[in-house]
């Protein structure tokens, strides 16, 4: 476990009670803890051991890195990357293409546009089938990892809201770990976006991006 | 022909005339001890997993992508994913100067016995028709660099989040002058009696690998094994150090220092 101290008046940000478990560690479970179902296996005699990197925080363990695990009903962000007969193929950066069929939308897609899309199927080979397809006019995309995705929304959005506010940017957050942004401002929120993706483990982060969010905000209307 | 006695005569020069002075080895260590290790993850930018290690005087990156489609597509299987490691020697890594490039014997040998032993500890069952791709590149080599290869592997596959069922730390013991040591040099590979490279997976204790060349008693034998088992709980430290550091960084200063803005 890493140490407690202080060092140039700042406290390391893991403390005691947070705990980082790696591949192969027992999973010792009390009746209030939430466990993300992916990170544990069942080894032969029926013990949960961990499979991926994970964190213990505040009674919740939470995988730390990862590849997405495609659900249905998931909102993801994609790129058209071939366009055939009676379907588009759909760039999503996980191991296979998205499949999204002509009928679902009225409208021709281009290769290279970028779309967000709803995960209508997943088959057992985790190839994707998509629905409900808008395009994203103007914007750019940036790619987290699409663990870090429940960190930047925050709790209700609250964390995507502050940028959102603050930095007067469309922000559409795919669940793939593709992030669209769209105004003005777009650099700064890139900044700000991958700030979070690599604090995403420090505690009372929403409130350090918050002040530094007022302080660019301040600075941006002063220009 | 000639070139191959060239060789083998600069090699007779070269060995030393006993691997124990004074009850130490070469380099100063006691039969049983390790050399020294330190193990860094996340030294890649666009790897999704990456570690770093630096045992005795072996120096070796490894790069983990993945899962990602398989190809090509032949090489796939529809219900599990394909490990796919290959293993690389720098032309600076060592003494013996270029060789000519791609992939020799010893390379492909040493991607296959890496593949496998992966291929054991991954739940390849979760991304079907897949490929895990392990880049290890030895940019040093002293001696021992598949077992330094299989441990910094661990690490950034760990690093990348992908699914294992275990960690896995790897360890050689020789045969130096008669006796059985624990992480032998390049001296004591190459002159010593025998080499017998192991990987042990941490919580299980299981044998992924066992290589040997030369020859030893049986007893011998299972003393090198026994030494290798006390040994993975200091590996293993080190390779949970190495991934709790990325997680351990200060606040304050630092979130501000990094965020570049005019």
């Amino acid at each position: 476990m890493p140490e407690f101290s202080l060092k140039n008046g700042a406290i390391e940000v893991i403390l005691m009670n947070d705990k980082i478990f790696l591949p192969g560690e027992k999973v010792q479970e009390t009746p209030e803890m939430r466990i993300v179902p992916s990170v544990y296996y069942l080894d032969e005699n029926n013990i949960k051991r961990f499979q991926r990197l994970s964190l213990l925080r505040d009674n919740s363990i939470i995988p730390l890195k990862g590849p997405y695990i495609p659900r249905i009903g998931d909102q993801i962000i994609g790129v058209i990357s071939e366009v055939k007969f009676a379907y588009y193929e759909v760039e999503l950066n996980v191991a296979f293409s998205g499949i999204l069929p002509a009928r679902e939308t009225k409208f021709d897609f281009k290769v290279g546009q970028i779309i967000t899309a709803v995960v209508d199927e997943v088959d057992e080979n985790l190839e994707i089938t998509l629905g409900k397809p808008r395009a994203l006019k103007r914007g750019t995309i940036i790619y987290i990892d699409p663990t870090k995705i429940p960190r930047i929304l925050g709790k209700e959005e609250t964390m995507l809201n502050l940028i959102r506010n603050k930095l007067n940017c469309e922000i559409i957050v795919g669940k793939n770990g593709y992030i669209w942004i769209s105004g003005d401002n777009t650099p700064y929120a890139i900044e700000v976006l991958k700030l979070i993706e690599s604090q995403a483990h420090v505690r009372g982060l929403t409130n350090k991006i918050e002040n530094m969010l007022i302080d660019l905000n301040q600075k941006l209307t002063n220009k | 022909m000639e070139e191959m006695k060239e060789n083998n005569s600069n090699q007779e020069q070269n060995q030393p005339k006993q691997l124990f002075v004074n009850g130490k080895r070469l380099d100063g260590r006691s039969e049983y001890e390790m050399r020294e290790l330190k193990i860094a993850a996340n030294v890649l930018n666009s790897a999704n997993g990456s570690s770093y290690i630096h045992w005795g005087k072996n120096k070796i990156v490894v790069g983990v992508y993945g899962p990602k489609e398989c190809l090509p597509k032949h090489t796939s299987d529809i219900f599990k994913a394909i490990i796919k490691s290959s293993y690389r020697m720098a032309p600076f890594c060592s003494s013996e100067g270029r060789d000519k490039p791609g992939p020799n014997r010893r390379s492909i040998e040493l991607s296959k016995v890496i593949s496998n032993v992966f291929e054991g500890l991954v739940v390849t069952e979760a991304f079907p028709k897949t490929e895990i791709d392990i880049f290890i590149e030895v940019l040093q080599s002293d001696g021992g660099t598949r077992c330094a290869s299989i441990t910094a592997a661990s690490v950034a596959l760990a690093h990348a989040g992908i699914p294992m069922k275990d960690m896995v730390v790897a360890i050689a013991c020789g045969k130096a002058d008669g006796k059985i040591v624990l992480d032998p040099s390049k001296e004591e590979d190459n002159f010593g009696e025998s080499d017998i490279p192991m990987a042990i997976t941490v919580h299980s204790k299981k044998f992924m690998l066992l290589q040997l060349d030369g020859k030893v008693k049986k007893e011998e034998l299972e003393k090198a094994l026994d030494l290798a088992l006390n040994s993975v709980e200091t590996i293993y430290n080190k390779q949970k150090s190495a991934l709790e550091n990325l997680y351990s960084q200060k606040l304050d200063q630092d979130i501000e220092a990094e965020l570049v803005m005019d």
